[in-house]
């Protein structure tokens, strides 16, 4: 059950933690408003799904909100900024993080809320385990999404034109590559990221204002995995899911908050640009 | 000069008519402030008590108000910030110039008000928790609750789980857990004393992060202690999830029993989270007569006529009951203490309330010159997944403080 558990929590994690990392790959920025994009996402999902009964619909209304608001943002707030020092776009991000709290109370109150999801059911697997269909929702759609992105980037010319800029935005430009375009896309592609683990939060657990705060763990994924890789996401994520879950259950639950940080002092220690990360771009950081 | 004379005879009209200064023309308001956690992490617990007080003052402006004075309420939010606190209360005190700070909410929000209050000896009457250094029997002079007092000394919620588990289940396994935080752990300690005091056999003790999504690690340790019963002192955050998982691992038949800082709100949307039970396992504890009682008292039937007239937020429940009876006791104290009134005239009248609480509670809320909290009436219910309400499985007991100190 705790192995079932780690892995559950390990896809959350990796989903929260691609949407720092497809965000940096492609703009160099740290978004700040992470925490508070999953939180919004998740109060819209809680709505959507009133007003939608059934919930891939209400999810794909949440993905579409997500990716405009990610390219929104990005259009009106970050791109004016191209030219200034970074530092300027993350101070800016922390200011929307804060501005779509405020949203969230003034729309939702900040209550508690859950997303009802329709199939309904547990399953017995071999080894005592029980998992809730919820569960392997969770598990299939975090399997797709990075399945999608693999082939996004691999295959499609934007994926393509994303990774060119990704390596060298100045050559990309030079080479016709819509640089602003490319990353308003990449905006939107991590905020929809952002949406759907929101959208799995909510139908795992439940959605607050303080729902957000696991996306610092996600950061701490994204850190271990390497900013700029996406696949490094997925061993970091059930790294840091495995030794917060162990921790809990054999050591004192009052680390469980901590280890994520003290695994993330040592890898920074050891392998500063993360387990799959470049060390070229730890020079440009 | 007749050119100055009608300006000073204009301004001086006019004067009279500004905002503020028409006292020849309009009564006075009585000025209160209400201070709590309107939005935050605590809201769930705290919001709707306010909002059941403001239903009651805006139904008592409307017929007229008290000695034929309106109350005019300034409502400040915490946010659940401890930070916070202090400063809207010197607002209220020195600013505003209220006579008496109502609400309160976090515990850790309290001490910075209570403080400034008692150095100015501004009365203040709490609605879910009074958070006090003094024992009930010493009471602070200017503090008076409508709910509980905590202290480390005597924690009427513990007691309450020990006694509600004693009652349904004697003699049986539990498993004691709360909030991870200094009142959570305090709880949980006192929880694990009156449940071995009442003959019970505890078998898990635990505290989890407030933080806490997955209770994995934690159910483990559970379904191997094997309890017959899980007492959980949390809020809404922790006890959704908590219960979800717990019919994960086949914990349905283990009662979870909560108080009602778990307001009835979350209370459904936690079993509505439910994949294959039905919450028939969640017994719940409550200070104030439930809205999900079938035979609840009539008087919820003026606060909800009120929530249709004056609009609202949140859905009916207990806390509005709390909030709702706590403008009664206001409202009771004025007409003591008649106009105007001073803060020290608000405390001698707060002193000899016995007010009816018709049956929001199980009996009048009590204050006297040597007790500011009275006597607390308790009532645990069951959720009964079939008629989808919660079903009385423990009718109204009186708890003295000084009796379980």
């Amino acid at each position: 059950m705790l192995l079932a558990s780690i892995v559950v929590l390990a896809g959350i994690y990796a989903l929260l933690g691609s949407g720092f990392v497809i965000i940096y790959k492609a703009s160099r920025i740290l978004n700040f408003a992470h925490a508070e994009i999953v939180m919004l996402a998740g109060y819209l999902a809680v709505s959507l799904a009133v007003a939608i009964p059934f919930s891939a619909a209400s999810l794909l209304a949440v993905l579409c909100f997500c990716f405009v608001l990610g390219m929104s943002i990005y259009a009106i707030l970050i791109r004016p900024l191209a030219g200034y020092s970074v530092l300027s776009a993350i101070i800016l991000t922390v200011a929307v993080g804060v501005l779509l709290n405020a949203v969230g109370v003034f729309v939702w109150r900040g209550e508690m809320e859950v997303i009802p999801f329709g199939w309904r059911t547990y399953f017995s697997l071999p080894g005592n385990i029980r998992l809730s269909s919820i569960e392997f929702a969770t598990l299939g759609i975090v399997t797709l999404f990075y399945a999608c992105m693999g082939l996004f980037y691999r295959f499609t010319k934007i994926g393509q034109q994303m990774r060119a800029t990704a390596e060298n935005p100045l050559l990309a430009a030079q080479r016709g590559i819509s640089i602003y375009r490319i990353s308003g896309i990449a905006w939107g592609i991590g905020f929809a990221a952002a949406g759907l683990a929101a959208f799995l939060l909510g139908i795992n657990y439940a959605i607050s204002l303080q729902i957000g705060n696991i996306a610092v763990a996600a950061f701490v994924v994204a850190l271990i995995g390497g900013l700029d890789s996406l696949l490094g996401t997925i061993p970091a994520a059930f790294i840091i899911a495995a030794t917060e879950q162990l921790t809990i259950t054999y050591a004192n639950p009052r680390l469980g908050d901590a280890i994520p940080f003290i695994i993330m002092l040592m890898v920074l220690m050891f392998k500063p640009w993360g387990l799959l990360g470049t060390k070229e771009e730890l020079d440009r950081v | 000069m007749t050119k100055f004379r009608i300006s000073i005879m204009i301004i001086a009209i006019s004067y009279l008519f500004l905002p503020g200064k028409n006292t020849a023309f309009a009564s006075e308001p009585y000025v209160f402030g209400f201070q709590t956690d309107l939005t935050g992490d605590a809201r769930a617990g705290y919001a709707p008590i306010a909002e059941g007080f403001r239903l009651y003052i805006n139904k008592l402006n409307d017929d007229g108000g008290v000695n034929g004075h309106t109350i005019k309420v300034i409502y400040e939010d915490d946010k659940s910030k401890p930070d916070l606190a202090g400063g809207i209360a010197e607002k209220l005190i020195t600013k505003d110039n209220v006579l008496a700070i109502l609400g309160l909410g976090y515990s850790r929000s309290q001490p910075p008000v209570l403080e400034l209050a008692a150095k100015s000896g501004v009365p203040v009457l709490t609605g879910y928790t009074a958070t006090t250094p003094l024992f009930p029997n010493n009471p602070a002079k200017n503090v008076f609750s409508v709910g509980i007092q905590m202290h480390p000394k005597v924690m009427p919620q513990s007691y309450n789980n020990a006694y509600v588990a004693s009652k349904i289940c004697p003699g049986c396994r539990v498993a004691v857990t709360s909030f991870d935080t200094p009142g959570g752990r305090l709880c949980n300690d006192w929880s694990d004393i009156w449940c071995k005091k009442l003959g019970l056999n505890v078998v898990f003790k635990s505290e989890w992060p407030p933080s806490t999504l997955n209770y994995t690690p934690w159910l483990i340790k559970i379904c191997n202690a094997n309890p017959d019963l899980v007492i959980s002192t949390v809020g809404g955050a922790n006890y959704i999830p908590l219960l979800r998982q717990m019919e994960k691992f086949q914990l349905e038949k283990v009662d979870l029993l909560v108080v009602d800082f778990v307001n009835e709100g979350d209370l459904i949307k936690g079993i509505e989270q439910l994949l294959t039970g039905t919450g028939d396992n969640v017994i719940w504890i409550s200070r104030y007569a439930s809205a999900l009682d079938p035979e609840r008292p009539p008087e919820f039937e003026n606060i909800q006529r009120a929530m249709n007239k004056y609009g609202h937020t949140y859905s009916l429940s207990a806390l509005h009951a709390m909030g709702w009876t706590m403008a009664r006791v206001v409202e009771s104290a004025l007409k003591k203490a008649g106009w105007p009134c001073t803060r020290d005239g608000f405390i001698a009248a707060l002193e000899k309330t016995d007010l009816d609480s018709k049956g929001l509670t199980g009996g009048p809320i009590l204050f006297s010159s040597t007790d500011h909290y009275g006597p607390s009436w308790w009532k645990a219910y069951r959720w009964d997944g079939k008629k989808r309400a919660l079903k009385t499985i423990l009718d109204w007991y009186r708890v003295e403080l000084r009796e379980i100190m």
